[in-house]
């Protein structure tokens, strides 16, 4: 690729990467699935002199369930993986069918959860959803492990909170409670293969059409995805019908400050959030009342 | 350089590579299959499409490094000496090639698709084969060949109503 190649290693364990990594140098980058890194890598936009594959370390591997912690998702779990796993698609089909739709065959066979999450791009398709699902993060390095809320890991675009020499390990997801309905709806300029002008993800807990719980998270309308509170904080309690849902949408978009470029300019991009809030709400309210009735 | 080893299309091979070098560039460089296409070199035109360890994977994204000991097929894996593949057939008779750039790309994809399900509805294929564009077809004849393979491949065959049967597998 015509750069100054760097130096590749794969080690099998932690304690092998733990041992062979070196923090005082500045271009040692991580490798999972490679499919923004080696993207960022040829297009000159990252330097890399050592690159460490992470990819055989069986403890970022799998997809369990902890009694105590919820659903445990490894950071390495393919988008393949995740869309098709029938855990995930029993406790969160929303996180399954939101990686079902993202990219194309041959990157979900490559591209990792915790890639998506590391890279930190403001429209990373598995953020919303998981914000709503309130995932939480692990993470390893070799002074220890920490866990922290997704809602606390990104820090701009392309930035995280991760230390140098600290890796994700795990998503951790808490079970949804009962009579919970969750979706995720993404805009691109085409249906395959593009990454999200808006990404709208809607959690609701009804009680016939009285929502007690909402949750609801945007993508790529801010420098990190976010929670739109305001808008949670209104529904909460609130009926849901035409009002009430055009209200919240309308108070999620005034929470949104997002770029014009290339895909789609701020004001569009606003009505976005309210036009995919709507949609999301009405489908969480429709399919629990017919669920129901 | 780094000596790495893996299998293509049932053979073994040892090479010398970059520690930068893509498994795209090794494999029509250094191996000289040039069947395996290079497009946008960045994931998003599917014309380097290769089958690793039973899954499609974009070539022009994975190391060569990381293909030490795994196992590619080819779009050169796919006939049997004269004998062409299914889909290399369904892909001649049905009029799915023109300039035939994204053609290798496209087999591959249609491969891995019809390998984990033998019997995709056209919305499945449409959505299976999303990575992979043509700039000339138009993707009908694409989605056509792909189903006659299916039905070369599985055995269906269509009933006097128009509508499809499955047979046994071949
Ligand atoms: C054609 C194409 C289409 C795409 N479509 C979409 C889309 O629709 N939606 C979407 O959201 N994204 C999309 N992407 C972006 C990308 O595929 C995803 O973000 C993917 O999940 C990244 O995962 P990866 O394993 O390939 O990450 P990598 O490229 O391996 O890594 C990305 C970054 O994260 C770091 N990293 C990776 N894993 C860890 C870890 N466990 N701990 C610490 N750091 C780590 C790496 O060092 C690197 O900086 C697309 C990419 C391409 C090429
Ligand atoms: S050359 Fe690999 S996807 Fe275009
Ligand atoms: S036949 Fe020319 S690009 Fe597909």
């Amino acid at each position: 690729m015509s750069q100054q190649p760097f130096q590749y290693e794969a080690p099998q364990s932690l304690a092998e990467l733990w041992s062979t990594l070196d923090l005082g140098q500045d271009g040692t980058r991580f490798l999972a699935g490679g499919t923004d890194l080696l993207v960022k890598y040829k297009r000159k936009q990252l330097s890399v002199t050592r690159l460490v594959d992470i990819k055989n370390i069986p403890d970022l591997q799998g997809v369990w369930l902890d009694a105590a912690l919820g659903l445990r998702i490894g950071a390495l779990t393919t988008l393949t993986d995740l869309a098709a796993h029938p855990l995930v698609n029993e406790h969160v089909p929303v996180l399954a069918a939101a990686a079902s739709k993202m990219a194309s065959a041959q990157v979900r066979n490559r591209a990792t959860v915790g890639g998506n999450l590391c890279n930190a791009a403001p429209s990373a398709d598995l953020a919303p959803p998981l914000l709503v699902l309130q995932a939480r993060i692990k993470t390893l390095s070799a002074a220890g492990e920490r866990e922290l809320p997704l809602r606390h890991f990104f820090a701009g675009p392309g930035l995280s909170t991760l230390r140098p020499g600290e890796l994700v390990s795990e998503v951790i997801l808490p079970l949804p409670e009962g009579n919970t309905r969750a979706v995720y709806l993404k805009q691109g300029l085409r249906q395959a293969m593009d990454i999200a002008m808006v990404g709208v993800a809607v959690k609701l807990k009804l009680s016939g059409s009285l929502c007690e719980e909402a949750a609801i998270a945007l993508g790529a309308v801010s420098p990190v995805p976010l929670r739109a509170e305001s808008a949670e904080q209104y529904l909460k309690g609130r009926k849901l019908d035409a009002q009430s849902i055009a209200e919240g949408a309308d108070l999620a978009a005034k929470e949104a400050s997002p770029i014009s470029d290339v895909r789609a300019s701020a004001l569009y991009r606003s009505q976005l959030v309210a036009a995919l809030l709507k949609q999301g709400l009405q489908q969480c309210a429709g399919i629990l009342t017919e669920g129901e009735n | 350089m780094v000596k790495i080893s893996l299998i293509i299309n049932a053979q073994p091979w040892e090479i010398q590579v970059e520690p930068d070098e893509t498994l795209l560039d090794a494999i029509r460089g250094k191996v000289g299959l040039t069947g395996t296409k290079k497009g946008c070199d960045s994931g998003e035109c599917g014309a380097c499409t290769v089958i690793m360890n039973g899954r499609s994977v974009n070539s022009c994204l994975v190391l060569a490094v990381e293909a030490d000991g795994q196992e590619i097929t080819t779009i050169e894996g796919l006939s049997h000496g004269q004998e062409l593949h299914p889909l290399q057939a369904a892909f001649i008779s049905e009029g799915a090639v023109q300039c035939g750039f994204c053609t290798p790309g496209m087999i591959m994809s249609a491969k891995a698709l019809l390998d984990s399900n033998p019997h995709p509805s056209e919305q499945q294929i449409r959505q299976g084969m999303a990575g992979n564009l043509c700039r000339c077809t138009g993707y009908g004849r694409i989605v056509a060949a792909v189903e006659k393979a299916a039905q070369l491949i599985g055995g269906d065959r269509l009933d006097a109503t128009g509508s499809r049967q499955t047979g046994n597998q071949v």
